[in-house]
């Protein structure tokens, strides 16, 4: 059980933050987060690219886990997934710097 | 799109075909050159440089932030049209039939009173769910003056194939002669 | 004892009566297992039959052959039928089928659940299939969206019939998921580490545990919109608050990772049976397990792509579209694995291998129009045209049916020991590939020139009367293929040759057994050092049934296999399973009652079956009975092992844990709901909130955690011999949950605004009933548990009960504290 917990620790943390990307967009929306503007561009705008910065480098930061690792397999797995989440939460998350955020 | 597809397909027939013919020879590859490069980095490649240009694209296409624009209600019944525009002095309302300017950008504020239709002309492209309770925006643009078909896109019920409606697009001279209210 | 000796006791224990009565009490996976495949592929030739009819309907342009009303029913039906009484039925079956046998094991973990879900299955597909043949069929589309589906544009049954034979299908759904998860999780042979299990497991391990997220979402937007169609609870109506969007959010959620779902088992056969075919093993075994566990989270965050053209902002549309392109890449690893695989290996053409070769070209093209399918602007213009429906059977018949047919022929001689010449199959499969292409490849070109989906007339002067006659013609030839398929198959089974055990010269375990399989698998279990424990010693199955290998010897006519250590595979404890019991079938049709009183919208009468359910639950509990410590017990080769009621992680404790995962998903789907409502629909804030209710709301939240802490001290008392206190415990833990049953009642009557009133209310009614429903389970539990210490089953060795009991207490409590957070924290703050 812990083996698969740690295999898929990288992929568990993107999921946690495409999840928390999409409900700040959804909930920053609706309560006019992106009519408050501050330092050039919104509110809204800088949470989120505070928040999607912050979770890549939370991602990087699992890579400690393939030093925890018991077997070669569970170091060449972890290392795969751990950059596939960090990966995947870098370009998924990019469209909070790219597109307009509640239009 | 479609040539970078067929290239990448024929690329993995190909290599399929290879594969069988060099039955036999000896020598084994290893799983970095196929998996890493093949398999990982190759697509990588390819689908960011697409992702980068779907996401610009769309951003031209989705966010309707032109000002001075026309804004036309079209709602969606089962199983017809009506569009409002709110141009002039009052709000000519048409059933089935949009009128809009041709070679302008013009806004539709789209709705829905019963069940879900999606408003879409297929020579204007863009396509935009009609949603009760929502309104949503879509932005389009007739090039040329002429009569283009609209259709329901989303499946709403036993009058959905039938659910058609027709864009006029005027001149700037048919334009002005429709928001005077005088109609061809 | 000799190897015929032997054959002969473990038919006894393991084999099923002759005849009917042994078709209604079998629990043996071989045989539920067949079963399913057997039935999908006859689901299949139904949702084939309506395919046909759509094409010849659409045929002509102004086709008069059916009305728009006939003609909803047939694609609504198709698509159903072949999601969820095909295609998932289908390799359940081939999981229950081949799993044991590939992982060393005699049987699934749960037996009587893998019959209990077959019935399920039989029996809610034989209420969608009746529905058609009465002109009451669905004829909302098989996503069926509201409001078209809600009871103002759809007064009819229609809609109850899929809401309610589809949850219904679920249940059979869920439990094949938790029964593959905690089979291969727990029931291997010694000696099989997670990453020495055939690549085939991992990728049903997977599977499995996607499903059991994946489902709920789907369950719970059912049971929501039934409650509004029969209740008139507003959750989709936006009038009071409710959304349309919110099912669509909640069926993609489902609907989307689902693709994959249906993808992997049959990716999995292909990383079974091609590196077999090249003579050579699976490249890069680690880079796949890491690409399956990529695949299966990034399923997940794709839903939104069905939902691009819903006035969704750009933003959200860009996670979800970038998402959906990544998505490509854990299957390209994949493909050029195989590919990869190919190259290494010494391919042969033999008739597996020719239907992997369509499935890569169907799959690619696939994979291609599903990229392009995910670039915002693109989808705008082909969203709901008949390029999407070239897209999606080609993913779907390319991903799925085409490796399922290339599985089939690997294993047609496992099912019948038999083999046989490959003329007739060589000719299914032209037939199939190019009908499929002749209809398919055509619909791109018809959805590019605008054709939409699910009209059935079109105009003639539309220029597409060509494509779809043409697409038509390929149809049938495609149907034709897959009746010499069945033929084919017919003359396997009755005509072929016997032949010997491994005709592939494969290095699974599957092999390494007689063939067609007795009841019982193997004649002893195998200790495994390797990927390919065949391959290492290629005489291995006979020294098995020579009884060289674990469980060797036969007892007390107990079913026993082995229960490993997850990770490592070391040798954890004996599992002795249930035998052939009436339990599964007689639940399943009391199950089924409770469906038919809520289709006939008798309410209170649907309260029967329930009662009926839960005492034939607590039944089939009670029937695992042991009431006295057994104590470690000789497994053969010199080693000993406890039996699973006296281990710590018997499967009965990790299946109830995966339930709670499922649970609990269907608890965060609704609250994502509530949430969703709150922040996206038009009509909030509500007119009327939740007034008081705090003081209810306290006596709950203080009754449930002492429930639990109860619950708690009762498995401790139990753990430590004191058997008067725990059952004292018990009762005292039963009472707590009453208590706080009653409290969430009042809390309800007194201070929530009827459901009816706004979406507001309609939720928090329901996050109520979920609070209640586990309350009531718990208590339940703990009356169990108590029962259980009084008759003797219960020592400090064989706590499973109470182990179970306090684990589903916890879970309660835990919801419980959530759900009234959600409910008085509005209030309480304003």
């Amino acid at each position: 059980m812990r083996l698969l917990a740690r295999i898929s620790a990288g992929l568990i943390l993107w999921a946690f933050g495409f999840s928390l990307l999409y409900a700040l967009q959804g909930t920053g929306c609706a309560y006019g987060w992106e009519d408050a503007s501050l330092f050039g561009t919104t509110m809204l705008r800088w949470i989120l690219v505070a928040t999607w910065l912050l979770l890549v480098a939370a991602c990087l930061t699992l890579l400690r886990l393939t030093r925890a690792a018991s077997s070669d397999f569970e170091r060449r797995v972890t290392l795969a997934t751990v950059l596939a989440g960090a990966g995947t939460m870098l370009i998924t998350g990019s469209p909070v710097a790219l597109t307009s955020a509640c239009a | 799109m479609l040539a970078g597809a067929t290239a990448l397909s024929l690329l993995v027939f190909g290599l399929l075909l290879l594969a069988f013919l060099r039955r036999g020879r000896e020598g084994r590859t290893s799983p970095t050159v196929w998996i890493g490069g093949l398999g990982v980095a190759m697509p990588i490649a390819v689908l960011l440089a697409l992702v980068g240009y779907a996401l610009m694209l769309g951003e031209r296409i989705v966010a309707p932030g032109v000002s001075g624009t026309v804004v036309i209600d079209a709602t969606g019944r089962q199983w017809s049209w009506e569009f409002s525009h709110r141009v002039g002095d009052g709000t000519p309302a048409t059933h089935n039939e949009l009128h809009l300017p041709a070679g302008r950008p013009v806004v539709l504020r789209i709705a829905a009173v019963d069940v879900i239709h999606s408003f879409w002309v297929p020579r204007l492209a863009g396509k935009m769910d009609a949603i009760p309770g929502h309104v949503n925006l879509l932005r389009i643009e007739a090039a040329q003056p002429g009569i283009y078909e609209g259709q329901c896109a989303e499946f709403c019920g036993s009058g959905h194939s039938g659910h058609l409606f027709r864009v006029i697009a005027h001149d700037e001279a048919g334009w002005v002669a429709f928001q005077r209210g005088e109609r061809q | 004892m000799n190897a015929l000796r032997r054959h002969r006791i473990l038919n006894t224990i393991w084999g099923a009566p002759k005849g009917w009565r042994g078709t209604v009490v079998s629990v043996n996976h071989s045989d539920i297992g067949k079963r399913f495949v057997i039935a999908a592929f006859g689901f299949f030739a139904i949702g084939g039959v309506l395919a046909m009819l759509i094409r010849a309907q659409l045929a002509t342009p102004g086709s008069a052959f059916v009305g728009p009303d006939i003609y909803n029913q047939l694609f609504t039906m198709h698509g159903s039928i072949m999601m969820f009484l095909f295609a998932i039925p289908m390799f359940e079956g081939l999981a229950l089928y081949m799993l044991p046998k590939m992982l060393g094991s005699r049987d699934m973990a749960f037996p009587r659940l893998s019959a209990y879900g077959w019935w399920c299955y039989l029996f809610g597909g034989t209420i969608l299939i009746a529905s058609m043949v009465f002109g009451v069929a669905p004829d909302g589309g098989w996503f069926m969206y509201t409001p078209l589906s809600s009871k103002a544009y759809t007064p009819g049954i229609n809609a109850d019939v899929w809401l309610l034979g589809i949850t219904f299908v679920e249940i059979s759904a869920i439990s094949a998921a938790i029964e593959i998860t905690v089979s291969v999780l727990k029931l291997r042979a010694p000696g099989m580490r997670l990453d020495r299990m055939p690549l085939f497991a991992w990728y049903l391990l997977i599977t499995a545990l996607m499903m059991i997220v994946a489902f709920p979402p789907l369950i719970l937007g059912s049971i929501l919109l039934e409650v509004e169609r029969a209740f008139d609870w507003p959750f989709f109506d936006p009038a009071r608050g409710g959304s349309p969007l919110l099912w669509q959010h909640l069926f993609w959620l489902f609907g989307h990772p689902e693709v994959y779902i249906i993808f992997l088992p049959a990716a999995g056969v292909i990383s079974t049976v091609l590196p077999v075919l090249a003579r050579t093993r699976m490249l890069g075994y680690g880079w796949i397990v890491a690409a399956l566990l990529s695949l299966a989270f990034l399923s997940f965050g794709l839903w939104v792509h069905h939902m691009f053209t819903t006035g969704i902002p750009h933003m959200a549309l860009g996670f979800f579209s970038a998402a959906s392109a990544l998505v490509a890449l854990p299957t390209a690893v994949q493909v050029f694995a195989w590919i990869g695989t190919l190259w290494n290996g010494r391919p042969e053409l033999k008739l597996p291998m020719l239907y992997l070769l369509g499935f890569f070209v169907v799959f690619v093209i696939g994979g291609m129009t599903g990229v392009m399918l995910a670039m915002v602007p693109f989808d705008l213009q082909a969203h709901d045209t008949h390029f999407v429906v070239a897209h999606l059977h080609y993913v779907l018949i390319g991903g799925f049916v085409f490796p399922m047919l290339a599985g089939a022929y690997y294993w047609l001689p496992h099912f019948t020991g038999r083999t046989r010449d490959e003329l007739l199959g060589k000719t299914t499969f032209w037939l199939i590939f190019v009908g499929f292409n002749v209809t398919f490849f055509m619909m791109h070109l018809t959805g590019l020139l605008g054709m939409r989906r699910r009209v059935h007339i079109y105009p003639e002067e539309a220029g597409w009367t060509l494509l779809n006659l043409v697409s038509s013609v390929g149809s049938f030839v495609m149907a034709f293929g897959f009746a010499l398929f069945a033929i084919d198959v017919a003359l396997h089974v009755h005509y072929a040759r016997r032949r010997r055990r491994n005709p592939w010269t494969a290095g699974t375990l599957e092999w390494a057994m007689p063939v067609p399989t007795p009841a019982y698998n193997i004649a002893s279990l195998p200790t495994v050092i390797s990927r390919e424990p065949l391959a290492d010693a290629p005489a291995l199955a006979s020294a098995l049934s020579r009884g060289e290998g674990h469980l060797g010897e036969p007892r007390r006519g107990w079913r026993e296999t082995m229960a490993v250590d997850t990770t490592t595979g070391a040798i954890d404890h004996i599992v002795v399973l249930p035998g052939n019991t009436h339990l599964p079938i007689v639940t399943a049709a009391a199950t089924g009652c409770f469906f038919l009183c809520l289709l006939a919208g008798r309410y209170w009468l649907s309260l029967l079956p329930v009662a009926g359910v839960v005492v034939l639950g607590l039944r089939w509990a009670w029937l695992l009975d042991w009431r006295r410590d057994i104590g470690p017990l000789p497994i053969g080769r010199g080693e000993v092992a406890p039996i699973h009621r006296e281990a710590a992680g018997a499967p009965g404790w990790w299946g109830s844990v995966f339930l709670l995962v499922a649970d609990g998903t269907a608890l965060a789907s609704l609250l994502f709901g509530y949430a969703f409502l709150w922040v996206i629909a038009p009509n909030w804030p509500p007119p009327e909130r939740i007034e008081g209710g705090l003081a209810a709301g306290l006596v709950a939240a203080a009754a449930g955690s002492a429930g639990t802490l109860l619950a708690r001290r009762c498995l401790a008392d139990g753990a430590a011999g004191l058997m008067e206190a725990a059952s004292r415990m018990a009762v005292a833990a039963a009472a707590a949950q009453l208590v706080t049953i009653l409290a969430l009642m009042a809390l309800g009557v007194t201070a929530q605004p009827v459901p009816q009133a706004h979406a507001y209310a309609a939720c928090s009614w329901a996050l109520l009933a979920y609070a209640l429903l586990h309350a009531t389970i718990a208590m339940l539990c703990m009356g169990f548990g108590r029962a259980r210490i009084a008759a003797g089953h219960v020592s400090p060795r064989r706590t499973l009960d109470l182990r179970v009991a306090r684990l589903f207490s916890d879970y309660s409590t835990a919801t419980l504290a959530i759900v009234l957070v959600c409910l008085l924290a509005p209030s309480v703050m304003s």
